[in-house]
């Protein structure tokens, strides 16, 4: 795999679920990474248990970003990668989506994102660098029961397939990964609720759920020299869930 | 199969100007009574007359004044909406990356949120009624993004997953969600962020489409028509692209 090693990171939202998949998958590849998320005790054990630098930061409007990558970038002299996992997962269903709850979930998985695309660009610019957004396989294919989600994420997406566009002729690569149902994330948290219980977890023909480490490797790919051509993608790593109707299945 | 009776009342957001303005007058000249909103109350005035519609005045980004709206048109159509159509949008053609953040708040908020916002009221309304029909007017940019037009684009996609995701929710109570997605209609989206009115869409300068011509409002109105009649009663979560083929395809030729 192209080398990511002494590459500088910057990954918004590290400290849990698949962003800190990511942050430790990086820093065992070699680069040099700096990681998001709110002040939190988890922000210090990711650290210090990656050996990557964690800064605390709210994605609260435009100027917290800004301030955050830009504190990103001076500890690592310049910026070759920027991960977006700022996400959060919201089970309601459109009509019974309240004005809060939307507003929280368009800032944090389609402006949040978008902020941190629009604060990085210009350092991404200077040596060509490489983008990759956390999406969801709703993004591609939406679920009734995470509408506001789903939404967000097409979103995201498209954001993504812009910045391609914009970013290639000045060597900045955009690209996104679309994971399924992934464990210990955020989609564990629903097979969990109560009304699930009667239909059991779901999973993909696969057989399983997403692993952090699965959605990890495809960022890594993406990241990397080895995607050089590869922009404005979306790479599902769902274990089949989204490659046909009826594809999932009921565990027994 | 016939298109049938169309539906009795109806909700367009948008509709003093474009392609909604062509929806208000479409489904009023069918018989049908049509409440329909907008920003600027003269043009609204004029539609109004002429269409034989009820105006309301209210600004997509104003959520005070969108609710109200809501409730003015429940009102004036007697209690009961068969059909809503949401037309409303704003056009902003600068990159992603040098788009200001208010700009880009207030795009989100008038295509994405406030589409959210009056689906929502809509569907609770029609769920309540047991039916009715909701049309989103989107984009090709849904579709595929449209390079000059980022931050319409990824608002534009989010309506469509707005729409796809309803469609299936509201299903088991006869609500029918679709969504259009219309190629370059002339003259284009006018409405645009306050202070960049340079920014209105100019679709002649994309050349036509591959069936030889741009798209006019009347296209779209005969489909959000159809969608709306029984002909399409188990038409829901559909995309219908009305743009001549010019999303069909790449680099696809117009004929000479």
């Amino acid at each position: 795999m192209g080398s990511l090693a002494g590459r500088r990171v910057l990954v918004a939202g590290g400290t849990s679920g698949i962003g800190r998949g990511i942050v430790e998958h990086l820093c065992r590849a070699g680069s040099r990474v700096v990681f998001t998320g709110p002040s939190h005790p988890q922000g210090a054990a990711t650290a210090e248990e990656t050996g990557a630098a964690f800064v605390a930061a709210d994605t609260a409007g435009p100027a917290a970003i800004r301030a955050s990558a830009g504190q990103a970038a001076e500890r690592l002299g310049g910026l070759d990668g920027l991960v977006l996992a700022t996400g959060v997962m919201h089970e309601a269903r459109i009509s019974m989506t309240s004005d809060d709850e939307w507003d929280r979930i368009i800032d944090a998985n389609l402006l949040a994102p978008l902020r941190f695309v629009q604060a990085c660009f210009p350092l991404l610019r200077r040596n060509g660098g490489a983008i990759v957004a956390v999406a969801s396989g709703a993004a591609l294919w939406p679920e009734m029961e995470l509408g506001a989600y789903s939404v967000s994420e097409r979103a995201l997406l498209w954001m993504v397939q812009m910045t391609a566009v914009e970013g290639a002729p000045h060597g900045v690569r955009a690209n996104a990964v679309c994971p399924g149902d992934t464990e210990s994330g955020m989609t564990a948290l629903m097979n969990e609720r109560p009304g699930r219980g009667r239909a059991g977890p779901r999973l993909p023909p696969a057989g399983r759920p997403a692993s952090p480490a699965d959605v990890a490797a495809a960022v890594t790919f993406l990241l990397s020299d080895d995607a050089a051509f590869c922009t404005g993608a979306s790479l599902l790593v769902d274990g089949g869930m989204r490659a046909a109707l009826r594809a999932h299945r009921v565990a027994s | 199969m016939r298109a049938g009776p169309p539906a009795r009342t109806a909700l367009v957001t948008g509709g003093t100007s474009g392609i909604g303005r062509a929806v208000v007058e479409e489904l009023a000249a069918v018989g049908m009574s049509v409440a329909f909103t907008g920003r600027d109350p003269e043009r609204g005035a004029a539609v109004a007359a002429a269409a034989g519609a009820r105006f309301l005045r209210a600004d997509a980004a104003d959520r005070r004044q969108c609710d109200q709206s809501v409730a003015d048109a429940l009102a004036a159509l007697g209690g009961r909406l068969d059909l809503f159509v949401a037309g409303a949008a704003a056009v902003f053609a600068e990159p992603l990356a040098d788009t200001p953040d208010e700009v880009l708040q207030e795009l989100v908020e008038v295509n994405l949120t406030s589409t959210f916002r009056y689906s929502r009221a809509c569907f609770e309304a029609m769920r309540a009624q047991g039916g009715g029909s909701i049309v989103h007017i989107v984009s090709d940019a849904a579709i595929r993004g449209i390079h000059h037009l980022p931050v319409y684009s990824l608002t534009k996609a989010g309506v469509l997953a707005l729409s796809e995701a309803l469609a299936a929710e509201g299903a088991p109570h006869g609500v029918r969600v679709n969504a259009v997605c219309p190629g370059a209609v002339v003259p284009g989206v006018q409405s645009t962020i306050a202070g960049y009115e340079h920014h209105a869409e100019d679709s002649s300068k994309w050349g036509p489409a591959p069936s030889g011509r741009h798209g006019e409002g009347a296209d779209i109105a005969q489909a959000v028509l159809w969608l709306a009649s029984d002909a399409a009663a188990h038409v829901s979560g559909a995309t219908l692209r009305i743009d001549g083929a010019a999303s069909a395809a790449m680099r696809t030729a117009a004929r000479a």
